[in-house]
């Protein structure tokens, strides 16, 4: 009763050496485990919406049953890559891959490109009004100004309807302090237990700095020697999620090589998107002769902080915390790097924190890079039923481990009128440290 | 096959949306693809697929399918192993995926009603307040729909000493073809007339559609203890499921793995099986501390008659957690050793165990297929599972076949053809090799006496008579087309 | 549809071979009122299948019969030219007791495959009345439980497969031997409660339940019933995972006239098995929960014996009786409900509650009170809008004879009587099987 009929020699429309491998594509048995931890399908009850859905259309368009059309991507459109499907798939399906793989084939049949969608949104259509869409505007030009991404803003034309310096003026959320990205070396304090560098990427300095200072801080705590390098590229993450995957590589050979230079113990990143991209250079070079093994590397050596701090171990926290606070998994940190203990050890070693653990934790908020601008109303909804699961736990912070998180959540909070406070896992610890009594 | 005609098709849907609103009607070919399969091998493309919100929208839309003559299929999540929620015949896929309120939880009484779309662990997260939860836990329990449970009267690795669907089902909410509405049972244990709710349960969407469900639930036991058992081949630990049955211990879970799933499973999430292991049990016993202590020991007395490489219990929730995640979580990661599975669910009396596992070792050679075996042996329910690759030429038909051959050995040894999965569009052609013609004419008449013009899920269940293995057909059994029973 | 099928009485003696009809017509084969022309009583499935194709052909009214021991259940009889005894299929087919099945025919009694089952330290999970007399396929027929709770609630759930001859003669099995099938319908289900309209049982195979090594039998009394049924919940919501929790009032003690029994208050027993050490903890766990004795093997036994007869034997057999199955939570309500109609009508109801089920057995003795049969219906009725308005209903067991046909004696289910009425069409479409004698008078 199998109707499938393969024909290899028709002509797929996968095509090129970033085509999503049939291997991968048909390790999907289709046993539906994935469905009840993939946000989109979640709400909406429709299986077009689901990761198991969205290979059957990735193997329909491999056997040329269908074609490539805005019908059928617009469901890739909808998956928020949070990858939360990889962690519940027996089977070992790399959705993450295969999803990154077929939206890079889209993009050679979607014109204008997705990117430039993104900004034609920004710009044009959700401009001014919401401090969010303003954060992540700073984003997309600290991006231009930082990861030498200007070609595509020629491309698209549109950077000149916005003056940067006006943009970053306007946003209230975009920290006041600042963030020091010029080449310098913060000593640990005591004896130095490793040589570690940070990474800066691009928005978090930008608008996260006071952050991003408490970072070294805690670092240099626990007796690191913490480099900042200039001319850090942007991780790519941004790329490789709407399947511009050249464009990943460029940047990603741009810091394998200021890092290199470094000879460090570790790489460390505080931003679970970058830390997960950075993880995969190895993967994402591996084709690149004179790259491969050096991407592997390097890989080997990012380490996420809090997974970086627990590994260490850190230095107890002495300072109470009297909070009730709860912990929102970052999709990255969960789902790609399988990191899900280290920050909640880090924060019930801090004295009086009461943590309550969050319903559906590892459901993804619905920012998802990019994807709260490109696809704005969906994620306002993954990020209402986000919202009510926090507002179910009473607590009075929610702790998480990425800006676009961040960004998102306090979104939420806005949207809903919550006084619940959105920090970093670090924020709490650097309370617990003493060397801030709150946030 | 159903064929309505565009323009029909076209009313139709328009007739649909606005019964369920336009984002609830999946119409585009590209998308109907998406709803072509379930969790089986099969595959079959629907004309539309209708996700209604509440009862009365199902009964328009079943009203629908009257006046167009066109099949509905009932789906719920869609990780039915026989081809349950495959539209074979085209017509209306009906997903429940949107109905997901639980109604009622009555901790008194220890009941509850849900509307059919509730993922079966959800109702068990929902009591656990309470105290209180829902026994029968198919290993898709994290994703699979109870209103699918109730149509494939599923069991999972707690059936054992708790009983599958059917021991918990009080009550259903019927849409019936004709567009009734009906109550089979309620809350209550003792019903009169004739045990509609009993003939529902397993019925595999033939019967009705059902709206509502009244379960009822079962104390959290006191303590939950689990035991690993690694034996060097699938002989001693048959022998050892067989002997803890006859001792009149009925544990709570009584699970085989034979290598080849070890592997995979330990691939998938490494849950601390040996690698070097020729089969392992997991046994699960729970109730009173007093009770469990005992009787753990005496499994670990039977078991050690068997020369168990090693006996091992878990310490801590966490542990345990691990040691089930490895079991449940197999026969997805058996998508890491080939492309596909072709799942048996043949079950034989628990003496017999051994075996059948002895034949499905020859069947495995004889078609140069690997199969890997994962039994709720505590039941007898075995789960040999074939691996093949649908995109070499042949390799499915021979998966077929082999399953076929595993079958035959299960119904010799006196067993059945499904223990949990039930028959669908992937076993119908085997329906002769147990029943005789009248007890499929006994079985038509019931479908007959629910509905006369076989809309609801047709073409599953009973042989069409088109079958992908040769399988001797006589003639006595009433078809009005080339591929319908009845 | 309205099922009304033709039936021209034949009689049988004509048309059935002398060599079937090998017993003779005596008064214990009178179902309410009606005697039938002859008795058959079949050797083998075969002999009963060759017989009921001859009744069908001939449209003759049928009614099968085990032990007779709930030959009075159900609406009248519209007509009775045969009875057919089962007790000659009387084979235990198997015993797998390495498997923990038996398959056995249904004519055996309750009793001698208890005890064969006794041989390797089983039990089948089902305590019908009179088990002495009751055969299997009665049992099942029925399909009520009895006081033992254990895993499951119903007789229907202890069984793995089932074979039986249908109206028109034809043999047809469902299910199978192992305990773990979805192979088809679940067709058994059909006739477990059924009350052999739709076909008569002949085989049945079920999955067993070890015995546990040791149980005791605990016993309590109380001034109220309410009491009694708080305390029945307080258990049955509690860790303890009894064999039977039962609440007697006072009525039914003095009917039972057990020596065990106070027979002026309401009395509480539970039943509990297990290993030595989670015995101990259940019978502690219990006396926290309620002042009670524990009782002798052999007292107990009777005990459970008389119980379980309730309502059957000699002695408690009443007049009117009802089955009220509801929430357990209301148990209490309910009984407050029977005892005040029953005083509006100057009777005195016996109450035995198995509240784990939620089951409330309410009968009466009128023994001559000229009570009118109105009275009677709107007492019934009343019960009836009270136990639906608690999401219950009532089966009326027990009813004078000559008013029988004044009322459905099974309540309203849900609407789903059409639905029955289509089954009774597909399957006995002649109506030979018990006619009227079911759910509707189908
Ligand atoms: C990896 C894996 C492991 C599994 N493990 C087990 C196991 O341990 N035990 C077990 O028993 N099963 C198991 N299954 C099989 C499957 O999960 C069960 O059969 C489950 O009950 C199907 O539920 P579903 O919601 O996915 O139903 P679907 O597959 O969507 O539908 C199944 C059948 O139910 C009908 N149906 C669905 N909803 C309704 C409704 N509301 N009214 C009427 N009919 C309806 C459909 O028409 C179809 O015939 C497993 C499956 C997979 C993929």
């Amino acid at each position: 009763m199998i109707q499938k009929s393969l024909n290899k020699d028709t002509l797929s429309l996968f095509s090129g050496p970033d085509a999503p491998l049939e291997d991968d594509m048909y390790k999907c048995v289709h046993c539906g485990f994935c469905l009840q931890v993939c946000p989109t399908y979640l709400e909406t009850g429709l299986e077009t919406e689901s990761p198991r859905g969205r290979i059957a259309l990735m193997k329909a368009v491999n056997e040329n049953r269908i074609t490539l059309n805005p019908g059928v991507y617009r469901h890739w459109d909808l998956c928020i890559q949070c990858r939360a499907c990889e962690v519940a798939c027996p089977s070992g399906v790399p959705y993450g891959n295969l999803i990154q793989a077929t939206m890079s084939q889209v993009n050679k049949y979607r014109k204008p490109s997705l990117l430039s969608k993104i900004l034609a949104h920004v710009f044009l259509n959700t401009i001014l009004p919401s401090q969010r869409v303003l954060s992540i505007l700073t984003l997309s030009l600290r991006m231009y100004q930082q990861s030498g991404i200007q070609w595509l803003a020629r491309k698209s034309g549109l950077l000149k309807f916005v003056g940067l310096a006006d943009l970053e003026s306007s946003s209230p959320r975009v920290s006041r302090s600042s963030f020091k990205t010029q080449d310098r070396m913060i000593p640990a304090q005591g004896k130095p237990r490793a040589k570690v560098g940070l990474v800066s990427g691009c928005v978090m300095p930008l608008i996260h700095a006071e952050q991003m200072n408490s970072m070294v801080k805690i670092l240099t705590h626990n007796g690191c020697d913490v480099e900042i390098t200039t001319g850090q590229a942007c991780c790519g993450a941004i790329h490789s999620h709407v399947g511009e995957l050249e464009r990943s590589r460029e940047l990603a050979r741009i810091n394998i090589d200021i890092f290199e230079a470094r000879n460090l113990d570790a790489v460390i990143s505080a931003s679970a998107g970058c830390g997960t991209l950075m993880k995969e250079y190895g993967h994402l070079l591996r084709e690149d002769q004179s790259y491969a093994d050096r991407a592997e590397r390097f890989s080997q050596k990012v380490k996420d902080i809090h997974e970086f701090l627990v590994d260490l171990p850190f230095v107890p926290p002495t300072h109470q915390v009297d909070k009730r606070v709860t912990y929102q998994d970052s999709c990255h940190l969960a789902n790609s790097q399988r990191i899900t203990d280290a920050p909640r050890i880090l924060l019930r070693a801090i004295p009086g924190l009461d943590l309550v653990e969050l319903p559906s934790s590892n459901i993804c908020c619905g920012a998802g890079g990019t994807y709260s601008i490109t696809e704005r109303d969906f994620s306002q909804r993954v990020l209402d039923s986000k919202m009510e699961s926090i507002a179910s736990t009473e607590a009075a912070i929610v702790a998480t481990a990425n800006p676009g998180c961040i960004i998102q959540l306090e979104y939420g909070t806005s949207r809903t009128g919550s006084n619940t406070k959105i920090l970093y896992v670090t924020d709490l610890l650097y309370m617990g440290y003493g060397f801030k009594a709150d946030m | 096959m159903v064929s309505l005609g565009k323009p029909s098709t076209r009313r139709l849907i328009e007739e649909l949306k606005s019964v369920v609103g336009d984002e609830y009607v999946i119409h585009r070919d590209e998308d109907l693809l998406v709803f072509e399969y379930d969790g089986s091998v099969d595959k079959a493309l629907p004309t539309a697929v209708v996700l209604p919100a509440d009862t009365n929208e199902v009964v328009s839309v079943t009203k629908l399918a009257a006046t167009y003559s066109i099949p509905i299929t009932a789906r719920g999540a869609g990780t039915g192993l026989s081809g349950g929620a495959i539209a074979n015949h085209g017509g209306i896929v009906l997903a429940l995926t949107r109905m997901t309120r639980i109604i009622q939880i009555d901790a008194e009484n220890m009941t509850a009603i849900v509307e059919p779309g509730v993922v079966n662990i959800d109702l068990s997260t929902a009591t656990a307040p309470y105290g209180l939860y829902y026994p029968p836990d198919p290993s898709s329990q994290k994703v699979c729909t109870l209103g699918g449970n109730v149509a494939e009267n599923s069991g999972g690795p707690h059936c054992l000493a708790y009983g599958v669907t059917t021991n918990y089902v009080l009550g259903l909410e019927v849409v019936l073809a004709n567009g009734s509405v009906q109550w089979f049972g309620e809350t209550t244990r003792e019903v009169g007339g004739y045990d509609l709710r009993g003939i529902m349960v397993g019925s595999e969407g033939t019967l009705g559609i059902v709206t509502k469900i009244a379960v009822r639930l079962v104390k959290i036991p006191e303590v939950v203890r689990t035991l690993l058992a690694v034996f060097n081949n699938v002989e001693d630990a048959s022998l050892a499921v067989s002997d803890i049955i006859a001792a009149g211990i009925v544990p709570a879970a009584l699970e085989m793995m034979d290598k080849l799933c070890i592997r995979a499973a330990e691939a998938s999430v490494p849950a601390g099986y040996p690698q070097d292991a020729g089969a392992i049990l997991l046994v699960e016993v729970d109730g009173l501390s007093e009770v469990t202590d005992e009787q753990v020991a005496d499994i670990i007395h039977v078991c050690n008659k068997h020369s168990p490489i090693e006996i091992r219990t878990a310490s801590d929730n966490i542990e345990r957690e691990k040691l089930w995640a490895g079991r449940k979580g197999v026969i997805g990661a058996l998508g890491r050793l080939a492309p596909n599975y072709y799942l048996v669910d043949g079950t034989v009396p628990r003496t017999r165990i051994m075996d059948t596992l002895k034949g499905v070792e020859k069947i495995s050679k004889d078609y140069e297929l690997p199969i890997g075996n994962l039994l709720h042996a505590g039941d007898g329910n075995l789960h040999p599972l074939i691996l093949f690759d649908e995109r070499k030429p042949g390799d499915t038909q021979k998966a077929l076949e082999a399953g076929g051959k595993i079958l035959e050995l299960c119904i010799q040894a006196g067993g059945v053809l499904s223990g949990e999965h039930g028959i669908g569009m992937e076993k119908q052609e085997y329906m002769p090799l147990m029943f005789t013609d009248d007890d499929m004419t006994s079985m038509a008449k019931l479908k007959l006496a629910f509905e006369t013009n076989d809309i609801l899920n047709p073409g599953k269940i009973f042989p069409t008579g088109s079958s992908h293995v040769a399988i001797p057909q006589t003639g006595a059994i009433s078809r009005t087309g080339p591929d319908a029973f009845i | 549809m309205e099922f009304e099928p033709p039936h021209p009485s034949t009689n049988p003696l004509t048309v059935v071979p002398d060599y079937m009809l090998n017993r003779p017509v005596t008064p214990e084969h009178t179902i309410h009122d009606l005697s039938p022309s002859a008795v058959a009583r079949p050797k083998s499935i075969d002999e009963l299948s060759d017989l009921m194709s001859i009744t069908n052909d001939n449209n003759l009214a049928i009614a099968p019969r085990g032990g007779g021991t709930q030959i009075s259940l159900g609406n009248p009889l519209r007509a009775y030219d045969l009875a057919i005894e089962t007790t000659g299929l009387n084979k235990m087919v198997s015993h797998d007791y390495a498997d923990l099945t038996a398959t056995v025919e249904a004519g055996v009694t309750v009793s001698n495959f208890q005890d064969t089952l006794a041989n390797h330290r089983q039990f089948l999970a089902i305590d019908p009345p009179l088990p002495n007399q009751a055969t299997i396929g009665g049992a099942l027929a029925v399909g009520h439980s009895g006081p033992m709770k254990w895993q499951y609630w119903n007789p229907r759930d202890t069984v793995i497969g089932m074979k039986v001859v249908q109206p028109n003669g034809t043999l047809v099995k469902s299910g199978g031997r192992v305990v773990k099938n979805v192979s088809g319908y679940d067709m058994a289900r059909l006739h477990i409660g059924g009350l052999g309209t739709l076909g008569i049982i002949v085989e049945v195979s079920f999955k067993l339940t070890p015995k546990p090594p040791v149980e005791a039998t605990l016993i309590g009394s109380f001034d109220t019933i309410n009491e009694s049924l708080e305390k029945a919940m307080l258990i049955y919501q509690s860790d303890v995972l009894p064999l039977a929790i039962v609440t007697i009032d006072n009525k039914a003690a003095e009917q039972m006239r057990s020596d065990a029994l106070h027979q002026s208050r309401h009395t509480l027993i539970v039943k509990l098995a297990g290993r030595e050490r989670g015995l101990a903890r259940q019978i502690n766990e219990c006396r926290n929960l309620f002042q009670c004795d524990s009782m002798n093997e052999k007292d107990a036994a009777s005990l459970w014996g008389s119980i379980s007869n309730f309502g059957y034997d000699k002695v408690t057999l009443p007049t009117l009786g009802v089955r009220i199955s509801a929430p357990p939570s209301k148990l209490a309500l309910l009984s407050k409900v029977i005892y005040d109609l029953s005083t509006d009508t100057a009777l005195t109801p016996a109450l035995v509650a198995h509240p784990a089920h939620g089951t409330l057995i309410a009968n009466w003795h009128l023994d001559g009170s000229p009570i009118q049969s109105s009275t009677l219906r709107a007492m019934i009725g009343q019960i009836r809008n009270h136990t639906r308005t608690l999401r219950g209903h009532t089966f009326v067991e027990h009813y004078p004879i000559p008013q029988r046909s004044d009322l459905d004696v099974w309540d309203n289910y849900g609407g789903s009587m059409e639905t029955m009425r289509n089954l009774k069409a597909q399957y006995d479409p002649r109506g030979t099987l018990n006619p009227g004698r079911f759910i509707g008078h189908i």
